[in-house]
């Protein structure tokens, strides 16, 4: 498994889209601590793009991967290999590379700007962003490869990726909105509570948020959160559910990849 | 060397093999043949795990190849189209499988090979620039090097011109001599009686007929191979 780990990396490395995807960060960062020295209204806008533009870039990509080594995956399937070490083998090489990128594009300017940064430097804050990025990569990652592995046809399976992005960045939002103003007489603490742990989207940016002071950026998810638990334990809680969400959907496209004819 | 037993295979509504149960064994070169969609590949497929079997048991030296993984080190497969990673070139694609997995692997058949076929001005150039000959060749090599006990070789003369080709079934008919087990599918029915042992006929996902090259020519009642496997399926056709 590890030597074909080893592969998947060679291979990554010359993916032009890890570059990209490092390089938008990195320049997206940049010119955040060129304007503002403060990492805290920084980490209020690249927490946007971590809870929309990863997901997204981790979904189409990590579908493109799966499609593209098709190939590769038979080869490898006909030689003493378990589909296991395979399954896990591609999955930690695309989401260890654009793990990578995401965090090299967001630390390398952060690093570069910390002795000219007013008041307080935030690492702590700093790092529960990183975190909260690399989760959204492995989790939709892991989304991404499910279903690849569920449909044949790549068309099929861009359409679900992006159906799965829509529903998680958009749709979900919407639908706690209408539970919110539907049901306003009811005491709705707990179940939107249980809602919002539904959504890994909605749990990575309440992970961030609850060290922040803007109350604004809570949402009504974020404010019960915090009202529920306090930061740390809140912490501590969407942190477990971001682990539960990403080994749901790898267990579940890895059971499927095991009974899969090729 | 091979044993299925009871083999059925369901892709969704359609069934491919309806109970299939063949014993093949060393020594030997067992050519599966039948009309397009008969179950050929599929059959193949089963053994190496390809294929999730829907019923009925594989063995492969004695080990069931269900959940099982480790048996494929006995095999060696160079399937019907062949396909690579493309962004590799021809040198790192071999060291990566000798990499990966080295069992069996033997550096005096890869030269051979690469002699044989002519491969090594193709050693530095990107296996998607390679021609459909050529990567048929690649396939090949990539199958023998691991001097494997069982070989399943589907369609592998399709696209070779003469020269690679008499070569190539020159090897298969050594490691026969050697013990080995070769199986085989084609539709070139000269082929099939110039260097097959044992007929396997496949007809709608059942064996129709199965025997020794001679017995089927004899039965038939007909000049050569050709003829008499299109009698077989005239009948089948008929019926």
């Amino acid at each position: 498994m590890l030597k074909l780990l080893k592969y998947e990396f060679y291979n990554m490395f010359r993916n032009k889209w890890i570059l990209f995807y490092f390089l938008f960060f990195l320049i997206l960062t940049s010119s955040l601590f060129y304007f503002t020295k403060e990492p805290a209204k920084v980490v209020a806008t690249l927490l946007q793009m971590v809870i929309l533009v990863v997901p997204l870039i981790s979904l189409i990509l990590g579908t493109i991967f799966m499609y593209d080594s098709r190939n590769f995956i038979e080869l490898l399937l006909s030689q003493p290999i378990n589909r296991k070490s395979i399954y896990f083998a591609k999955y930690l090489g695309a989401t260890v590379s654009l793990s990578a990128g995401f965090l090299l594009g967001v630390l390398l300017p952060y690093l570069f700007f910390l002795r000219q940064i007013e008041g307080s430097a935030e690492y702590f804050l700093y790092a529960s962003l990183i975190v909260s990025g690399v989760f959204m990569t492995f989790i939709f990652t892991a989304f991404a490869f499910l279903i690849a592995t569920f449909f044949e046809d790549r068309v099929k399976g861009f359409g679900a990726s992006i159906l799965v992005w829509l529903y998680f960045t958009l749709i979900y939002d919407g639908i706690i909105l209408f539970i919110i103003i539907y049901f306003q007489q009811y005491p709705l603490e707990k179940p939107v509570l249980v809602l919002s742990m539904l959504n890994p989207v909605d749990i990575a940016r309440i992970f961030v948020i609850l060290q922040l002071d803007i109350s604004a950026l809570l949402g009504y998810t974020g404010t019960i959160f915090k009202k529920f638990f306090d930061t740390w334990l809140g912490m501590a809680t969407s942190f477990g559910v971001m682990v539960v969400w990403t080994v749901l959907p790898l267990t579940l496209g890895l059971w499927k990849f095991k009974k899969k004819d090729f | 060397m091979v044993k299925v037993k009871n083999l059925y295979k369901r892709f969704g509504k359609v069934e491919v093999l309806k109970g299939i149960n063949l014993e093949l064994t060393g020594g030997k070169v067992s050519a599966i043949l039948g009309p397009n969609g008969s179950g050929k590949t599929t059959l193949i497929k089963a053994v190496l795990g390809l294929v999730i079997p829907t019923s009925g048991e594989i063995l492969v030296k004695g080990e069931n190849v269900r959940k099982s993984w480790s048996y494929r080190k006995y095999i060696g497969y160079m399937p019907q189209i062949a396909v690579f990673p493309e962004n590799l070139t021809l040198k790192e694609l071999i060291n990566m499988l000798i990499d990966i997995r080295k069992e069996g692997y033997n550096p005096n058949i890869k030269e051979e090979i690469v002699n044989g076929f002519k491969l090594e001005k193709y050693m530095d150039k990107k296996l998607k620039t390679l021609s459909g000959g050529t990567k048929q060749k690649v396939s090949a090599l990539i199958t023998f090097m691991f001097d494997p006990e069982i070989y399943f070789l589907d369609e592998p003369t399709v696209g070779l011109d003469p020269i690679s080709s008499s070569f190539l079934k020159d090897k298969i008919r050594e490691q026969v001599e050697r013990g080995r087990l070769v199986v085989l599918t084609s539709h070139i029915m000269s082929e099939v009686e110039e260097i097959a042992d044992d007929i396997v006929f496949l007809l709608e996902g059942q064996i129709y007929v199965q025997g020794k090259v001679e017995e089927i020519i004899q039965q038939a009642g007909e000049r050569n191979l050709e003829r008499a496997i299109a009698k077989l399926m005239e009948k089948s056709y008929n019926a």
